[in-house]
């Protein structure tokens, strides 16, 4: 049922708690969803390079930013952005590298048509690649609006937050399964001749 | 050494996604409408026991857990019902997106060049974010709220609602949810 090379729930979960616990005590918890703002500031000001700006502050050298989000925690994006070679955003690049090497190593290996359109996307829309970019971008846009209000994402949040029993985290998720468990029942559902 | 270390383990989170079927679209659509709990289970189970594990770390060796809590505004749940919303369109999630790219999958590609693009409109719309009770705290005065106790931020406990000792809150919450973990069924829903 699963593909060639997928963990069970069980002994996934165990190298997940690894991978978690490994980050809680050598450096910080898991999270992703910042580096996207990061990216961002770091395309936003080969476009507009007045959206990052140096300032002197009683002698000593601060980065700030007209816009109030890349501004905030003294101005937190900015400065990640002006040094790109940071742990943040390392740790997520060397993400798609892992997923790679999982590939190499006897992971699952999706077939071409697969890495176009999912299997369980057909199963209620047919083939229809394009269909499935554009919600692909949508969701991506909501999504990362919701995180970055939120202050996270499912790793930031749920993983770790909610490990470190963090309230704001246990709020996050109980949003997040208000609205995805309804609309993924009502949008993945048989549509009438609609299927093969 | 920092940036070793973000090589080793943003791989091996990312390693991990993959072989656990998260950046399969199919297996976050299945989650989502119940037709397959086997994410509920790794996340339960997982969430569950680094739970425990890091609030019994933490009590044998204070200081060794680097905490890292955020803070509990309104914001936070409108931001967790919107990302959910968009989770279900994308059946990817930022983590599971950036990963899908490792193995290559094209619809991960439009989901970050999305999530690039939600996040520029966030930072466009902060301004006036920040004016609405979007960011009044859910909990006056208590900015970082936890159940348990013991978690040490900067050299400051940050206030626990449970009384009991740390490592025993974390026990009976983490408990409850690997426990969940165990007796979900299979599915709820057919495919």
């Amino acid at each position: 049922m699963y593909p060639k090379g997928e963990w069970d729930w069980l002994k996934g979960g165990l190298a997940m708690v690894a991978v978690a616990i490994a980050a809680f005590l050598l450096v910080k918890p898991l999270g992703v969803s910042t580096q996207f703002a990061v990216v961002d500031t770091m395309i936003w000001k080969t476009i507009d390079p007045e959206i990052v700006q140096k300032k002197e502050v009683n002698g000593k050298e601060v980065l700030t930013s007209p816009n109030a989000y890349i501004n905030k925690s003294h101005a937190a994006y900015a400065r990640a952005a002006e040094n790109p070679l940071n742990y943040g955003l390392i740790f997520v690049l060397a993400m798609i590298g892992g997923a790679f090497l999982s590939v190499l190593t006897g992971g699952p290996k999706p077939s071409k048509e697969e890495r176009r359109v999912p299997e369980g996307f057909q199963r209620y829309f047919g083939h229809k690649p394009w269909l499935r970019y554009a919600l692909a971008f949508v969701g991506g846009i909501v999504t990362l609006y919701g995180a970055r209000l939120a202050g996270g994402c499912t790793s930031g949040h749920m993983i770790s937050g909610i490990s470190q029993t963090a309230v704001s985290s246990l709020l996050f998720a109980a949003g997040v399964f208000i609205t995805a468990i309804p609309t993924a029942i009502w949008l993945y559902r048989k549509r009438g001749g609609n299927n093969q | 050494m920092k940036l070793l270390l973000a090589i080793i383990l943003g791989g091996a989170f990312g390693f991990v996604l993959h072989r656990i079927g998260a950046t399969n679209p199919t297996r976050l659509i299945d989650m989502l409408r119940l037709s397959d709990l086997k994410l509920e289970k790794v996340i339960l189970f997982s969430i569950g026991t680094t739970m425990i594990t890091l609030f019994t770390i933490n009590t044998l060796f204070p200081g060794a857990v680097h905490f890292s809590v955020r803070a509990a505004y309104w914001g936070v749940f409108v931001g967790g019902l919107i990302f959910g919303l968009g989770f279900a369109l994308s059946a990817l999630c930022p983590g599971t997106g950036v990963a899908a790219l490792g193995e290559g999958r094209k619809d991960a590609v439009f989901y970050v060049l999305g999530g690039l693009v939600g996040t520029f409109l966030l930072a466009l719309s902060w301004e006036w974010l920040a004016q609405t009770a979007l960011f009044q705290l859910v909990i006056d005065g208590t900015p970082k709220p936890v159940l348990a106790e013991g978690v040490v931020v900067r050299g400051h406990e940050l206030p626990a609602l449970i009384h009991l000792p740390g490592w025993l809150t974390a026990l009976i919450f983490g408990g409850a949810l690997i426990a969940l973990a165990f007796v979900l069924p299979r599915k709820l829903r057919d495919k």
